[in-house]
């Protein structure tokens, strides 16, 4: 009954506060309207794939053979041709200067070019000296040709490493069907913004909420106040702790609402999907305790919540790959753990299974956060 | 008369800051005790101990006749607190505020009685970052009379307040006291105590330096009555008496000071004054006769005013 009280004032207050609501409801709706709206027909077949056209430049330093011409073709329909529905549209180049020439005149997005020595996957015998092919890309550094080699990236490195291992050991693994499935069909932009949006919600809540409504409580004296009636401290952190939760119950509802009219895969909706994301939920909760317990004072728990929520988020892979970030901001990006869950929640909704990391990484942050801000409690809450 | 708190040799230091230290005193149930002293003098930490805030050092407090070793929940449920500055919710109405509170104890006061004595009637519905000073201090001691406690802590409750505003809050604290609650008050307004306490412990750097009723601790200075006036030029170098004590120097004229002078025999020391204002032709004004209050005992005692 005295939780519910404590509750209801502090829910009032935030139902009544802009800021709280734009942030933790608003904001994440518009951005994932305004992004899908933007690039939500990127490699998917099932949209009007025409209103996102790309120019890949195509060119075979020698026209290859065999097995060699049926992987490269493969991997050019694969790759998202037009007339397989996918975003590009495939420019066959007479030569490699032709190739560039048109790229740096804005004539192409992307040039592709297969190597003189594609057809050594022809070879059906282990010769270590011989050098693997490379397929190469080349583009512009302009956002629309950025893009195109991010679509692109993923796909050529795995061929590329596929036709080093066909070279150097006799198992032939790579299969251009997979590679048609992955660049056209498993590709949709929604269900790569989606969980990005998922977890901006919750460090929103968790980075910025939680911390500073608690540090804002404490510094401004209603906890002291809170504290003069019956209502422990375990109670009073219970009531933020389930206002926030309540908050960010609300919109991640919002955020599935829209997801599911705008026809987000059905695996984001499974319950695999859901019992993960409360997992990144009480991790997240429990970076901001940790934080509030490091900083204390309402100023600091400001400045670092804008620092680490920017971190977390953009070195997380929310928006973008991370994997080749230089190494000296590398070593944030393989701590944090917004980088697992946002590829565990991709990986889910790929219908790939979750990772040891992907659990390990986010119970070690609960662990660690938990056991700090524990040890801090009574001084956080500024309580003898 | 019962006593329902007692402290015994209280001590709270912060590093080597003595905030309390050794302090003992006890309050009679149904009493206004106020704790009289300046700024940072420990009145706040004294009190804050006594409602669960803060931990002592060392010291031993009774509470209802029994030894307390932390103000705990059921004893929580028997006391209001009003804090020297409450922070509530701004966005939230008085009502859902009082409300609120109101849930958060096993005993219920009725608000609307409340909210009457405490005219808050028409801002009932008022979210409370419309509120003025006063409405806020009101609400705050509206919030800490929800669970009709058996003790009230009032820490400056008319600090900063219009005159009126303070007037009318010292009217309902008389009203308090008369209901038969215990209210332990603390103050820097030598008015406030005199006007509402029954007892006062006057308290500077950690330590009561007196204790007793308004009229003893008037008394055990010795002082009769006060002479206080104005004058133009320099009366002290005319008028030689060791009571004279300058109180003010105004900013508008270097010249012009503020006097006074205790004195037992209020008509000679007048008619002196007169005398040597006329032989001098010095000019004096604004003479007010007064009896001796809380300030003078703190400035006999301390050399200091409370507003140091």
């Amino acid at each position: 009954m005295k939780i519910k009280s404590l509750l209801s004032i502090f829910l009032k207050e935030d139902f009544r506060n802009f800021i709280v609501i734009f942030w933790t409801f608003v904001f994440p709706l518009i951005f994932f309207l305004f992004f899908t709206s933007l690039f939500g027909n990127i490699g998917n077949g099932s949209e009007n794939s025409s209103d996102m056209e790309f120019r890949a430049g195509i060119y075979f330093e020698k026209p290859p053979t065999g097995l060699a011409k049926e992987i490269s073709q493969g991997l050019v329909t694969g790759l998202g041709d037009k007339n397989s529905g996918g975003p590009f549209e495939n420019i066959y180049v007479s030569s490699f200067d032709e190739g560039i020439q048109l790229i740096k005149d804005k004539k192409l997005e992307i040039f592709i070019v297969f190597p003189e020595n594609l057809d050594m996957l022809n070879l059906k015998v282990v010769l270590s000296s011989v050098p693997a092919p490379v397929v190469k890309s080349y583009y512009r550094s302009d956002s629309g040709s950025d893009f195109a080699r991010k679509i692109f990236k993923s796909v050529l490195d795995s061929v590329n490493v596929e036709f080093y291992k066909r070279i150097s050991s006799a198992e032939y693994t790579l299969e251009v069907q997979e590679l048609n499935k992955k660049a056209s069909d498993t590709f949709s932009y929604k269900d790569y913004l989606f969980p990005s949006v998922l977890l901006m919600s919750i460090l929103t809540v968790s980075i910025f909420n939680t911390p500073l409504s608690l540090a804002y409580s404490i510094e401004k004296g209603i906890t002291k106040k809170i504290f003069t009636t019956p209502i422990r401290s375990g109670h009073f952190l219970t009531v933020v702790i389930l206002e926030n939760l309540i908050l960010l119950g609300i919109s991640i509802l919002l955020i599935y609402i829209e997801g599911k009219l705008m026809g987000v895969s059905p695996k984001a909706f499974s319950a695999k999907y859901i019992a993960y994301l409360f997992m990144n939920v009480i991790t997240l909760i429990s970076v901001g305790l940790l934080m509030l317990s490091v900083f204390r004072k309402l100023s600091a728990v400001n400045v670092a919540a804008n620092i680490l929520y920017q971190l977390m988020m953009f070195l997380g892979g929310l928006f973008f790959d991370v994997s080749h970030t230089p190494m000296i901001i590398r070593w944030f990006v393989y701590i944090n753990p917004v980088s697992y869950m946002a590829q565990g929640l991709r990986n889910i909704i790929n219908g790939m299974p979750l990772g040891f990391l992907n659990y390990f990484v986010p119970l070690v942050w609960i662990g660690a956060c938990i056991i700090i801000f524990s040890l801090n409690f009574k001084k956080v809450m500024n309580y003898e | 008369m019962e006593n329902i708190i007692e402290v015994s040799n209280l001590r709270k230091y912060y590093k080597t800051v003595k905030a309390v230290d050794d302090i003992s005193f006890s309050i009679a149930a149904g009493k206004v005790f106020a704790l009289l002293g300046p700024n940072g003098a420990g009145k706040t930490t004294t009190v804050e101990i006594l409602e669960g805030l803060r931990r002592a050092d060392s010291g031993r407090i009774t509470y209802f006749g029994k030894e307390i070793t932390k103000v705990n929940f059921e004893l929580k449920e028997k006391i209001g607190v009003q804090l020297q500055n409450t922070v509530f919710f701004e966005s939230l109405t008085v009502k859902e505020t009082l409300k609120g509170f109101l849930g958060l104890y096993e005993k219920k006061f009725d608000i609307d009685i409340l909210v009457k004595k405490l005219e808050l009637e028409e801002k009932l519905n008022s979210k409370i970052k419309t509120l003025s000073g006063g409405q806020k201090q009101r609400l705050a001691i509206a919030v800490a009379l929800v669970n009709d406690p058996d003790i009230v802590f009032l820490d400056e409750p008319t600090t900063g307040l219009d005159p009126q505003a303070r007037r009318m809050l010292w009217d309902f604290i008389n009203e308090l006291k008369l209901s038969g609650k215990t209210i332990i008050l603390t103050t820097h307004y030598m008015e406030e105590a005199e006007y509402l306490s029954d007892f006062v412990n006057i308290v500077d750097h950690g330590k009561v330096i007196a204790c007793g009723t308004v009229e003893q601790l008037i008394d055990s200075i010795g002082m009769k009555s006060i002479i206080r006036f104005h004058s133009n030029k320099k009366f002290d170098s005319y008028f030689k008496d060791e009571n004279l004590k300058i109180i003010e120097d105004t900013a508008l004229s270097s010249e012009k000071k503020i006097y006074e002078i205790q004195t037992d025999n209020v008509e000679t020391t007048l008619s002196n004054i007169f005398e040597t204002t006329r032989k001098n032709s010095l000019s004096i004004s604004e003479i007010a006769i007064r009896q001796p209050n809380l300030e003078d005992v703190f400035l006999k005692l301390t050399g200091r005013t409370l507003r140091d």
